[in-house]
């Protein structure tokens, strides 16, 4: 991201909480943050568990962003927001939090000559996944589905698609939505059944060779040790302390292959961004 | 082969509720910016680094991101980093750190420094790479924070260790490795208890002493990498000090330690010159620098002091200048006996000091200085001296800043920008630390000169270093006929120390154990000697068995070769 996507991407955030720009010029902004900002942004957890206890009017704080700094008014103070800035990636986990679960509807005019009979909308289940193949190293994808409640039918790159149709998160006038055939739980089930065959389709060079990495060092440790433990069957001390040793050992041998299994191990692990409950008009290709 | 895939499903329920309960439900504008947020960090591939477009005010060295991206792509995260010293590891450590954190691999890390290091680490962390790394101090923090910097001694003793050994690190950071070596030690068994996933040794000296040092050091990274300690032995030690099947070994420690040093880079460092500035005593400084040289052999005979050691401050006080022995003799005189002949010596000693006017060392540093008209530092180890040449130069319209080491951090800061902006001339007593930077400065001049090398070593290491753009200069006052010449001698020709690039040094130094030896032979040589020559005799003895040592050491090319 750029500065100026980042400007573009804060200002979008920032009016989606409805927050008053005080100033807004092309070198910086001031702008009110709302309460539930504040409580993501201002880093002050005791002040806000503080106003709630006692029940006092609370004062919220306002932030000045910078994009240039060679020009800003004498005296004032205010943020810049790198790319990686801590700043910049609370803002990040604030929208994620907030963007979590939507339910909208798509907002079209009736065709003309039945401006006043009713229309039904399609209840569909929109989910943005994010794929993490990891082994000792990691790489992501993202995938959005969306399926037909009615139809049980999954659709790849949902979200591309509902971004270009108008949404509105009230039920439009003169449209109904249909009763879902499909619960959330075999919705569910069918969306992940088609990420395991898409996902199988993808190379797994990675994970072979980060499996015969494993191997072999696992077998590196269990040839160490087992030496180890010979060394130790020909060294003479009393019983007792050979057993005890004897058993370090192998706690030790354990604890290093459980290292390799945790640093190695193929897998890939999918988990949502964010869901949505989309009620469309326009049919979708499947 | 097929994968194994897990899917997260916590959203399940959650979803469920909100059907229920007809919301609460998010805004459109914030589900895409959420989406947003996920597009642009997400990492679309295993290998390229990412964790520079999250620095974007850091600026490493090629050879630091070169090692960066090795150690994760190559060696899976387990590593040594053996660079010579002032290469950088702790950057290469924070690049690989905050590239596993960006990646989403590494959250617990624990970070284990001598207990000196610890402050210094955590502001580089934090302030370089945006890592907010903690100084553990209070028993809740093991949990608390994810990222915690400890050292050893702490973290090995109950109940600290308890917590650490509870817990499972994604990394895990050992600085100063090597002394780590000896695998029968307590802090070795403590290490080898933790479980980590990733880890990183630094050390600069890898192999101090013999090869099986390296060797304990693998065996924490990769037990059984080298084969069993025997096999290691038979094929890689042919002496305790000497490899054989070189190519092989190195072959092997490709995989597992990166060691850059400076010969090979060429581009590090400016050159540096070296010159003694030869400096002529007056007649009654003379006198002085006599008066108490017998003084001290005297009295070291006589052993009214028990401990010959404030003999010997007083022997390099006179040395660096009067007023550095003053404060000294007036406490011997408080000590002595109030009618023993010991105490009417230190009187007219005293006296003499009294009647000096003149400073002839102080005359060639003012000289040199406006020879030069450029920004200089110069070292002395007495706060004394430091003090009348901070008064001398300024009567003769030299600016100048005091430097010392007690002074804390933002003292230390506002000091160093103050010589940058304002004076020309630092006046030291400490080598500074790190995380000072006074590479702006070219010039140093040692007006006295420490018995220890590492001390020497580590005031030039403050101005030639990386980021030097300019050739160093470094001056030495020389009083001739005096110990510190012989010791001048000692260091420039015979070990040859300051032809030394950073870091070799501190390696001959610690693998030959010279730095106790040096000092604690200068001190009986001076305490020891009759007379001037034999003081000369045995320094120049030292040099020859020392310069003997190293040519002996063929490890020294045993770890060029690595």
């Amino acid at each position: 991201m750029n500065q100026q996507e980042i400007r573009n991407y804060i200002e979008t955030y920032f009016r989606a909480f409805d927050s008053p720009f005080i100033t807004e010029t092309p070198s910086y902004f001031t702008v009110q943050l709302p309460v539930e900002v504040d409580k993501d942004l201002g880093n002050r957890p005791f002040y806000w568990s503080y106003v709630e206890k006692i029940g006092i009017e609370p004062n919220p704080l306002q932030l000045t962003f910078v994009f240039e700094p060679d020009s800003l008014p004498e005296g004032l103070r205010g943020e810049e927001l790198p790319y990686g800035s801590r700043r910049l990636h609370q803002i990040f986990d604030s929208a994620k939090k907030h963007g979590k679960f939507v339910r909208l509807y798509e907002d079209t005019e009736n065709p003309v000559g039945r401006p006043r009979s009713s229309f039904p909308l399609v209840p569909w289940l929109g989910v943005n996944y994010k794929a993490e193949f990891i082994c000792d190293q990691k790489k992501d994808m993202l995938l959005s589905l969306g399926i037909n409640l009615i139809s049980g039918s999954v659709v790849a790159d949902f979200y591309q698609t509902v971004q270009s149709l108008a949404l509105t998160p009230k039920l439009p006038d003169y449209t109904f939505t249909m009763q879902p055939i499909f619960g959330i739980d075999s919705a569910v089930e069918r969306i992940e059944a088609y990420i395991s065959r898409e996902l199988e389709q993808h190379d797994t060079k990675w994970a072979e060779y980060a499996l015969k990495r494993l191997e072999e060092e696992k077998a590196l440790v269990e040839s160490y040790y087992g030496e180890e433990a010979n060394r130790q069957e020909s060294t003479e001390e009393q019983e007792s302390e050979r057993l005890e040793k004897q058993r370090k050992l192998l706690v030790e041998k354990n604890t290093r292959l459980q290292e390799l299994a945790w640093q190695f191990e193929p897998r890939i692990q999918v988990s949502a961004l964010n869901i949505g409950l989309f009620y469309l008009r326009t049919p979708l290709p499947s | 082969m097929k994968v194994p895939i897990h899917f997260d499903r916590e959203w399940v329920p959650e979803l469920k509720k909100r059907m229920k309960e007809d919301g609460p439900w998010n805004k459109w504008e914030l589900f895409q910016l959420a989406y947003q947020a996920e597009e642009t960090s997400i990492v679309s591939d295993f290998g390229e680094l990412q964790c520079l477009k999250h620095l974007p005010a850091l600026d490493p060295f090629p050879h630091q991101l070169e090692t960066a991206k090795r150690v994760i792509s190559e060696m899976h995260g387990r590593a040594i980093l053996a660079d010579e010293v002032g290469l950088g590891k702790t950057i290469e450590a924070g690049l690989i750190i905050k590239e596993y954190m960006v990646r989403g691999l590494a959250k617990k890390i624990l970070i284990l420094v001598p207990a000196s290091l610890v402050v210094q680490w955590s502001r580089e962390l934090n302030q370089k790479f945006g890592i907010p790394a903690v100084a553990q101090k209070k028993e809740y923090m093991w949990r608390q924070y994810d990222v915690v910097i400890a050292s050893i001694d702490t973290a090995k003793r109950e109940p600290h260790r308890g917590h650490v050994l509870d817990q499972d690190y994604d990394i895990l950071i050992i600085d100063e490795a090597h002394k780590l070596k000896n695998k029968n030690t307590v802090n070795y068994q403590f290490i080898k208890e933790i479980k980590k996933k990733y880890c990183l040794l630094l050390t600069a000296t890898p192999i101090q002493n013999d090869l099986d040092e390296l060797y304990n050091l693998i065996t924490l990274l990769k037990p059984g990498y080298l084969g069993q300690s025997a096999d290691f032995q038979k094929n890689y030690v042919e002496s305790k000090r000497q490899a054989r099947n070189h190519e092989v070994l190195q072959e092997e420690l490709k995989d597992i330690m990166v060691r850059n040093t400076r010969s090979e880079g060429g581009l590090f460092f400016t050159k540096r010159f070296v010159e003694t500035v030869p400096v002529e005593l007056s007649e009654m400084e003379w006198e002085l620098y006599h008066g108490v040289t017998n003084f001290v052999k005297e009295q070291y005979q006589n052993t009214f002091f028990k401990n010959p050691l404030a003999l010997i401050t007083l022997q390099r006080e006179v040395c660096s200048s009067r007023f550095a022995a003053f404060d000294t003799l007036v406490n011997m005189h408080n000590r002595l006996p109030e009618d023993s002949p010991a105490r009417m010596k230190v009187v007219e000693l005293a006296e003499l000091i009294r009647a000096i006017k003149k400073n002839a060392k102080a005359e060639k540093t003012l000289e040199l200085i406006q020879s030069f008209n450029d920004k200089a530092i110069i070292f002395t180890e007495y706060r004394k001296t430091q003090e009348y040449l901070h008064h001398y130069l300024a009567e003769n319209g030299i600016s100048s800043v005091m430097f010392r080491g007690g002074f804390k951090r933002n003292k230390k800061d506002w000091m160093t920008e103050l010589f940058e902006n304002r004076a020309q001339v630092l006046i030291a007593t400490e080598a500074g630390g790190e995380g000072i930077n006074l590479q702006f400065c070219n010039r140093i001049i040692n007006f006295d000169m420490p018995w220890n090398p590492m001390r020497v070593e580590q005031r030039i290491g403050r101005v030639h270093r990386l980021g030097q753009k300019r050739d160093v200069y470094i001056y030495n006052l020389s009083t001739s006929g005096t110990i510190e010449e012989h010791i001048l001698n000692l260091l420039y020709e015979k070990i040859n120390m300051f032809e030394m690039v950073i870091g070799e040094l501190d390696t001959i130094v610690e693998r030959l154990r010279l730095n106790k030896s040096i000092e604690s032979n200068l001190i009986d040589i001076v305490l020891e000697s009759e007379t001037e020559r034999e003081v000369q005799i045995k320094i120049n003895n030292i040099g020859e068995v020392i310069r003997m040592q190293m040519n002996e050491n063929n490890l020294a090319e045993g770890m060029e070769q690595l």
